[in-house]
């Protein structure tokens, strides 16, 4: 009965200590999301004004010519997967993962494969695909210098002509309670792609492009190859923090109720061994009379 | 003197958002400036200095590169990185200065001189408003 009720108490602490555990990291992601949520919408506006610029010039130069849109036949592509550095973000990681992998086994020949987090390498590397090139420290800190870094890279291999397209897998976020994976062509620029965007304001057909639309579409080009990446990696680590906060919240939940019954049996043996210590004190003495 | 309305947004924050005289930012051609009832206009912004006025006093701010867009009702500044003076960290604009002439003095791959170039501008840029 002793040994019964220290188990009990030891029990009790360690699930208290978890629990503070997973409170704190529910904590953490509740006020990195209120943080990043600000930078994903002004992002995505900033982004949607270059896409929109950019599509309307295309529009009226269709003999504009530029590398990064012209289609090569695709003998080998590289895919770049964006997942987290940790887990404990209910099923965000291995949503990610699993769809780059179906993704990459489809493709006749061998991609390349870049990743951005620890756990994507780790998963790779664990198929015996070890990736090509991993981003290290970018999964927790989306920033437009990290972004213009994988740019340049991604960008350099595909100049080589090792590749003939470059992908993105990422966690596109809706809102908190929905995110889900999905892939996005990088290279070529996909703007003609985005034919069913509406240009926002009908005062576009006598916008002045200033010095001249050409120029205004080689400057833009590259920022919106960015805007895209930095969007890919700020909503995918949006994702991972939603997808955490979630998770910390029902393990604090499912904490609490776990102390709250562990405590009731702890009263109700201690209640039980006082009775008995009673009964038995109360049984001695009439014993002795 | 006829105002417009003025909206300055970076990828991580609304830097400015109010009425003003007229705006001169850094395109990549030069100098722009921008008055009230200007045509609807796109103009891609280098490094440099955004000034504004505002009940006749003039502010300055530096913004790194990004573009401008004036439509019929306000206009847009979008840029990668805006600071009031007094937020730009004066050593560390110094240090990027140093590294980049360094880096540019020494042999590199195209892809390496186009970096130094374009961090020594936005170093200069935030120096200059530091003088």
């Amino acid at each position: 009965m002793e040994k019964n009720l220290n188990q009990l108490k030891e029990h009790i602490r360690a699930v208290e200590e978890t629990r503070q555990i997973t409170n704190a990291m529910y904590l953490l992601s509740a006020s990195r999301m209120k943080k990043l949520r600000q930078h994903v919408d002004y992002n995505r506006e900033y982004f949607n004004r270059i896409r929109s610029a950019v599509k309307d010039i295309l529009s009226r130069s269709p003999s504009l010519e530029y590398e990064y849109l012209t289609q090569r036949p695709v003998r080998r592509a590289a895919y770049l997967v964006i997942a987290g550095d940790k887990g404990m973000a209910g099923a965000y990681n291995h949503n990610v993962l699993n769809l780059a992998s179906r993704i990459i086994d489809r493709q006749p020949v061998r991609p390349y494969i870049a990743t951005i987090g620890i756990l994507a390498t780790e998963y790779f590397t664990r198929r015996g695909q070890k990736p090509d090139h991993a981003f290290p420290g970018m999964a927790q800190n989306p920033s437009l210098g990290n972004a213009r870094q994988v740019k340049d890279t991604l960008v350099a291999l595909y100049d080589s002509g090792e590749v003939d397209q470059v992908n993105l897998i990422y966690t596109r976020f809706l809102n908190a309670s929905s995110q889900y994976p999905r892939q996005v062509r990088l290279l070529p620029l996909s703007i003609r792609d985005y034919q069913n965007v509406t240009v926002e304001y009908d005062y576009d057909l006598d916008m002045i492009y200033h010095p001249s639309p050409e120029r205004v579409f080689y400057e833009l080009a590259p920022q919106y190859a960015v805007g895209l990446l930095f969007g890919a990696m700020a909503q995918s680590y949006a994702s991972e923090q939603s997808a955490r906060m979630n998770a910390m919240q029902n393990a604090t939940k499912n904490a609490d109720e776990l102390i709250a019954k562990l405590r009731h049996a702890y009263h109700s043996a201690r209640q039980l061994r006082i009775t008995q210590e009673l009964t038995e004190t109360v049984a001695a003495g009439l014993l002795r009379q | 003197m006829k105002t417009f309305r003025l909206e300055v947004l970076t990828p991580e924050r609304q830097f400015f958002d109010g009425e003003v005289e007229q705006i001169i930012v850094e395109a990549c051609d030069g100098r722009l400036a921008v008055l009230a009832g200007h045509a609807p206009m796109v103009a891609p912004l280098a490094d440099g200095t955004l000034v504004l006025r505002q009940s006749g006093q003039e502010r300055r701010a530096f913004h790194s590169m990004g573009f401008l867009e004036v439509r019929p009702d306000r206009v847009l500044v979008f840029a990668q990185a805006c600071e009031w003076p007094e937020e730009i960290d004066e050593n560390r604009a110094r240090a990027a200065y140093e590294k980049a002439t360094e880096e540019l003095r020494q042999r590199q791959s195209i892809l390496e001189h186009r970096h130094s170039q374009l961090s020594l501008s936005r170093a200069m840029a935030r120096l200059r408003l530091k003088r």
